[in-house]
């Protein structure tokens, strides 16, 4: 290939070489390089092919808006598809794949597509492949998909380390060029808090690429000083490679750091990609513009570029565009670049000017084509020509291998609106402008219509310094010096439509839109902004249509015969640009996905062989395995008969705990409890009820009485954090004038079950007092004196299993080491640990509920509760609803028992009843099992379930139905509670 | 993405640190009838616009506050304290 | 079992963190934590507070509107923390929570660059002996500035050693 590097210039280190490889073949760059410049210097013009038609596509810009130059770039792991080579930093090992080819991209069968193009124009997935709607699925998609297309995902796991971080300043300047620099240095030597950021690798935006010197000192190197004397300040931070993606309410800005995408072998302790979360009391638009296209046919011909783009390659990159060029502008920028071309010494054929008048003096050796249009570009994968329309309409061919276009400037103004501010169409400027309503947001130098270096530096500055002073900053704005050399472009009117046009002419290289598409969504119908969006697929690419929109407005605004204000935009959503899930997700991912909440005794339970089951945040001992146990089963009813044998302890650890104190706390628990609570004796613990104040059961638990003015509330595993808020909501929200104080006690103590008939001669070895039936009765709930003394915890008597049972609380630290004496003084009562798969099969035995049953839907008549809901009371949450006809309905559905007629077989939870001899359809639905599991005591699966009238039906035979794996069972609806209905083993 | 919520006792907080519960609206007393009760727990106003709801300061201060937020925009001007006296402009 | 030996297991079992000037980090004693539970809206009671339980800097932080927590290194006996209760009298409620809240210190030059990939809180707003109350990652946290360079986090027991992971992980670039 031949080189294209100029031999002098640009910002690049010409001692450095960089090796890497595009398609295979290995291509050398230097350091300072983007991808892009590097294949542009090696002479690659086609480095893509386009999405629908598989055009050959060349590098279009040198910046965030390039829709064409989209690679894959990296390996294993680190494969990152459609990446813009021109935002994509060159290093040492590079590799680089093109896209959307088979097999090669310099031949590629795809391109075919192109034949076809009369039949793949706007709205042909509507038109074409409507009926049979069968041949979609099978025929057309999948065709589709293979031809058109982006570059692949990995499918193995990302190595590398993502961050996130908030950041707090007093003015965020998004943009490092001439007016950000200025205003950054104003704001950061009066010593405010400053970020400025870029999203290239080098502060100083367009300075990177200008001829024009400041001071007498070049462009790029002022830019440098500036950007250094920032590094200088230790109130100022400047992140380079830095995308701001979003705007978003009280002023914070989302960006992306990309912190080690250039490199080959990143750091493995530093992030890849850093997301910011910035918090500005000022933040300062500096975006610039992005330069339009013209739509010329043949305009995505490799070898046709953005005006500026070439310039930047020519200036920074040192990379002479081609070996004949030629410029075709609507306004003066175009000069800047014949003026850059000429000194460097690539010969300029033409500048062909759409303005029949102008003021700029050119007075260089190119021929001048004044009111004279490019109406085509040709050439295969290379530009060859350009067929030009001069003023009065007559053509000629121009040989060129290079093309630069300038259809005017449109101002960066994204993030401006991503707070809901439309953006204002301006004849003056023939942009689009930012919404003037900007709250917290100012914008300085090109993004708002302001041309030339000099007034942008000045405007930059005079808004720096105005913000620091808002915030109580002595700022001076900084003063740029002279500047020389500067060709400023003052706007001049848009060229949408341009005559003579006979070849294929983009709007939206990206997602291959032309100009017919835009004419034909019109013509149909669907002219207005959001349907042509939608009918074309307009703007719809990755790019978001960065280069494409504002032209596709112009392009619909005439067709349709109006101003552009009136055509309008689509909405500007956040990203900017693309963001990695690597990025959004940060350190959140394996390990670090959510938080591990651990009781005080799972290391206990882990040295017992526990095997752990997720519960929210929790790990909860399921059960616990023993030598020679083949199955979970086997395990659990083990557990299970040793309970009900002897004697069993568990870790209730996760259960909610709350401390309500305060003169009013009885009060209080009386009107967020159904059932009563005012006169519960201290020493006592009371079931309670909590309902929604819908009616509905929203948790339960037991809650004792520690002082007159002090309770100790438990609360579901599940629900310990909603109760929390929802009892500070009443409290704080409903009735601030009681007295209440709450604590989540949660964490404190560490809470044990020590359950079965052998559980009072296992606790007495360790706790101090008598709590014989007669001193600690059922129910009794108090502080108690362990080991002598040494320690103190709380002890209630209470039972989920049936069972005589107690539930002792100490402090956490010292959990472990409690439960580890209760196993040592429950040795000889043949103690074993059990775990939540059995305290489910014991609770299920006994009939008690959880929010297997408790789901929202139920009231506590539902369960046999209606004594729970006091009628004495004037008030309590849910109270005034529960009288609702639906509610007092005697068909509800009600909580029964169920068990197979013949024990050998089971059911599943969530299977339906259906009565005996109904069909097996949801319209014979009686209702549902809520739990199940195989009972050791019973001999057979048990069940609960929500039955029509439930618990007037004991004894009915029914069928349970699962329809999702055809089983039914036939099975009889029985007392819920299977295992000791007297409440005899209670109260011994 | 962030967003931040005034808090009159913590200052401006993002979204994250919040739970919101809905239309701030005062409980009726427990005699005034079916219909008064239906209209708290059920019926919503839903206007394009100005709104006030109850968000809790989960992860931070615990306190019941109420935000007024725009429907239209999401834009929350300020919030204050359900029952102290103190209140927060947004940023 | 009088005999038997009782033995107290602090929530963070791994070994400090980094000891270099940019980033450490290590568990505080489990000594004594106890939450103060006043009326919102009524008397700021850190004065009454610091003559109960002493006025070290950093003994009493606030924690939300009318509550805070008593921080002490050394434990607290049973029957002096109920004599401090009881001098409480009708002013305050208080909770022993020094089981139920660990506390992690954190410190280096690098400090506040490492909690900024948690919390949402400006720290340079943060002066020396404030507290805030904020969600560190996923994990709701109380951080405390103990001095420019060092703060103190107390977390739930149960996330204390998750906490403890996060940071440690995220400390990797120090």
């Amino acid at each position: 290939m031949t080189s294209y590097r100029l031999p002098k210039g640009g910002l690049i280190d010409r001692q450095s070489r960089l090796g890497f490889s595009f398609d295979g073949q290995s291509v050398t760059g230097h350091a300072g390089d983007t991808l892009a410049s590097a294949l542009l210097a090696n002479g690659r013009q086609l480095v893509g092919r386009s999405f629908k038609y598989h055009r050959p596509r060349g590098i279009l810009t040198a910046g965030a808006a390039e829709p064409n130059a989209l690679m894959t770039i990296g390996s294993g792991g680190r494969t990152e598809a459609n990446t813009r080579a021109t935002m994509q930093d060159l290093y040492d090992g590079l590799e680089a794949r093109s896209q959307n080819r088979w097999p090669s991209l310099d031949f590629d069968i795809g391109s075919l597509n192109g034949l076809l193009s009369p039949f793949l124009a706007a709205g042909f997935y509507y038109k074409t492949f409507m009926w049979p709607a069968k041949l979609w699925e099978g025929l057309y998609e999948p065709f589709i998909r293979r031809a058109a297309g982006l570059g692949k995902a990995t499918y193995e796991a990302d190595p590398d380390r993502y961050e996130k971080r908030w950041a707090h300043c007093d003015l965020l300047v998004i943009g490092a060029g001439p007016a950000g620099l200025a205003a950054a240095l104003s704001a950061g030597r009066a010593g405010a808090r400053v970020i400025i950021l870029d999203e290239h690798s080098l502060a100083g935006g367009s300075l990177l690429s200008e001829a024009a010197t400041i001071g007498g000192e070049s462009a790029p190197a002022f830019a440098k000083r500036l950007a250094d004397e920032l590094e200088t300040l230790p109130n100022v931070r400047v992140l380079t490679r830095t995308t701001a993606f979003g705007w978003y309410d009280g002023n914070v800005v989302g960006a992306v750091e990309r912190a080690q995408k250039h490199v080959r072998h990143p750091d493995p302790n530093k992030p890849v990609e850093r997301m910011w979360r910035i918090v500005a009391k000022k933040a300062l638009l500096a975006t610039g513009t992005e330069e339009r296209p013209l739509v010329f046919g043949g305009n995505d011909i490799p070898g046709v570029m953005i005006a500026g783009a070439m310039r930047c390659y020519l200036n920074r990159f040192a990379v002479a565009p081609g070996q004949r060029t030629a410029i075709f502008t609507t306004n003066d920028s175009g000069y800047a670049l014949a003026r850059d071309l000429e000194a460097a010494g690539v010969q300029l054929t033409a500048i062909i000017d759409s303005r029949a008048e102008s003021q700029f003096v050119y007075t260089g050796k190119a021929r001048l084509l004044k009111g004279a249009v490019v109406s085509d570009a040709k050439g295969g994968k290379a530009l060859s020509s350009v067929n030009v329309t001069a003023a009065n309409g007559a053509t000629e061919a121009i040989a060129v291998d290079a093309l630069a276009m300038s259809g005017g400037f449109s101002p960066i103004i994204h993030l401006a609106c991503h707070r809901g501010g439309k953006p204002q169409w301006s004849d003056v400027h023939g942009a689009f402008m930012a919404p003037s309503e900007t709250r917290g947001l100012v914008l300085a130098g090109a993004v708002t219509g302001t041309t030339g270096l000099s007034a942008s530096f000045a405007e930059g500055a005079a808004r720096g310094a105005t913000m620091a002073q808002d915030l109580g900053f002595a700022a001076q704005p900084f003063d740029a010096g002279p500047v020389d050399g500067d060709i400023v472009a003052s706007p001049a009117s848009p060229l949408w439509n341009i005559r003579g046009v006979k070849g294929k002419a983009f709007v939206d290289f990206q997602n291959d839109v032309g100009r017919k598409d835009l004419g034909l969504a019109v013509q149909e119908g669907y002219g207005d902004v959001e349907l042509a969006k939608r009918y074309t697929t307009s703007g719809m690419a990755t790019d978001q249509g960065k280069l494409s929109n504002v032209t596709a407005i112009g392009l619909l605004a005439e067709a349709r015969g109006v101003s552009p204000a009136e055509v309008g935009t689509t909405t500007f959503r956040p990203f900017y640009t693309p963001i990695s899930f690597g990025a959004l997700t940060g350190p959140h991912h394996g390990h670090h996905f959510q938080p591990v909440r651990k009781s005080p005794l799972h290391d206990w339970a882990k040295k017992h062989g526990a095997v752990f089951v997720e519960t929210g945040l929790w790990y909860r001992s399921s059960w616990f395995p023993r030598a020679g146990e083949t199955s979970w089963r086997q395990s659990v009813d083990r557990e299970v008969l040793n309970v009900r044998t002897n004697v069993g302890i568990c870790d209730v650890s996760m259960l909610g705990k709350i401390e309500v104190c305060g003169k009013d706390a009885a009060e209080f628990l009386n009107r967020v409890y159904s059932n009563a609570f005012l006169k519960l004796p201290v020493g006592k613990a009371r079931y309670g009820l909590m309902l929604r104040e819908d009616g509905f059961i929203y948790d339960d638990g037991t809650t004792s009485r520690l002082a007159d003015d002090r309770f100790f509330m438990t609360t579901t595993t599940a629900y310990a954090a909603g109760v929390m808020t929802h009892l500070e909501f009443c409290a704080q929200g409903l009735w601030p004038e009681l007295d209440v104080r709450l604590a989540s006690v949660t964490d404190q103590w560490g809470q044990m079950s020590v359950v079965g008939p052998k559980a009072r001669a296992t606790l007495q070895a360790i706790v101090d007092g008598d709590i014989s039936d007669t001193a600690f009765p059922f129910l009794a709930a108090k502080e108690v004196s362990l080991f002598g003394g040494r320690l103190h915890g709380r002890l209630f008597r209470i039972s989920f299993s049936g069972e005589l049972a107690y539930e002792l609380a100490v402090p956490a630290g010292y959990c472990e080491s409690v439960a580890d004496g209760v196993l040592q003084a429950g040795k000889e009562h043949g103690i074993q640990p059990y775990g939540v798969e059995a305290l489910s099969v014991l609770r299920i035995e006994k009939g008690h509920v959880t929010h297997n049953e408790i789901n929202g839907t139920v009231i506590p008549s539902d369960l046999g509760f209606a004594k729970m809901v006091s009628t004495a009371k004037p008030d309590f949450i849910g109270k005034a609803m529960l009288g609702r006809e639906g509610l007092v309905a005697q068909d509800r559905p009600s909580l029964v028992g169920v068990v197979p007629l013949d024990p050998t077989t089971t059911f599943r939870t969530g299977s339906h009843i259906l009565a005996k001899g109904a069909a097996q359809t949801l319209e014979n639905d009686q209702g549902y099992v809520s739990s199940s599991a195989f009972s050791p005591h019973v001999g057979s699966t048990i069940g609960l379930a929500l039955v029509k009238s439930g618990h007037a039906r004991h004894g009915e035979e029914v069928v349970v139905w699962n329809g999702l794996s055809k089983e039914f069972t036939v099975a009889r609806l029985c007392n819920p509670v299977f295992f000791d209905p007297a409440n005899e083993k209670l109260h011994v | 993405m962030a967003s931040l919520i005034p808090c009159p006792h913590c200052g401006s907080r993002p979204k994250e640190e919040f739970t919101v519960k809905g239309a701030a609206l005062a409980r009726p007393a427990p005699d005034a009838g079916t219909a008064a009760w239906i209209d708290y727990v059920y019926l919503r106003d839903n206007p394009r616009g100005a709104y006030e709801e109850y968000w809790h300061h989960t992860s931070g201060c615990r306190r019941w506050l109420v935000v007024s937020r725009n429907t239209a925009t999401h834009e929350i001007s300020g919030s204050r304290d359900v029952v102290l006296k103190l209140s927060a402009e947004a940023l | 079992m009088s005999d038997f030996e009782l033995i107290h297991r602090p929530a963070i079992s791994t070994k400090p963190v980094g000891s270099s000037d940019a980033f450490a980090m290590k568990a505080m004693p489990e000594g004594t934590l106890i939450h103060i539970l006043g009326k919102p809206g009524a008397e700021n009671l850190t004065a009454t507070l610091q003559g109960l339980f002493g006025g070290e800097a950093n003994r009493i932080r606030t924690f939300g509107p009318g509550q805070w927590l008593v921080v002490r290194d050394e434990p607290t006996s049973r029957s002096d923390m109920q004599a401090l209760f009881e001098r409480l009298d009708t002013r305050a409620f208080a909770v022993d929570q020094t089981h139920g809240r660990i506390r992690i210190e954190v410190a280096g030059r690098a400090v506040q660059s490492l909690l900024a990939k948690g919390t949402a809180i400006d720290l340079n707003a943060v002066a020396v002996g404030q507290s805030a109350m904020t969600l560190m990652g996923h994990i709701s946290v109380h951080i405390t500035r103990v001095a420019l360079n060092r703060f103190e986090l107390i977390v739930l027991r149960g996330f204390g050693q998750s906490l403890w992971d996060e940071i440690a992980h995220l400390n990797a670039d120090f």
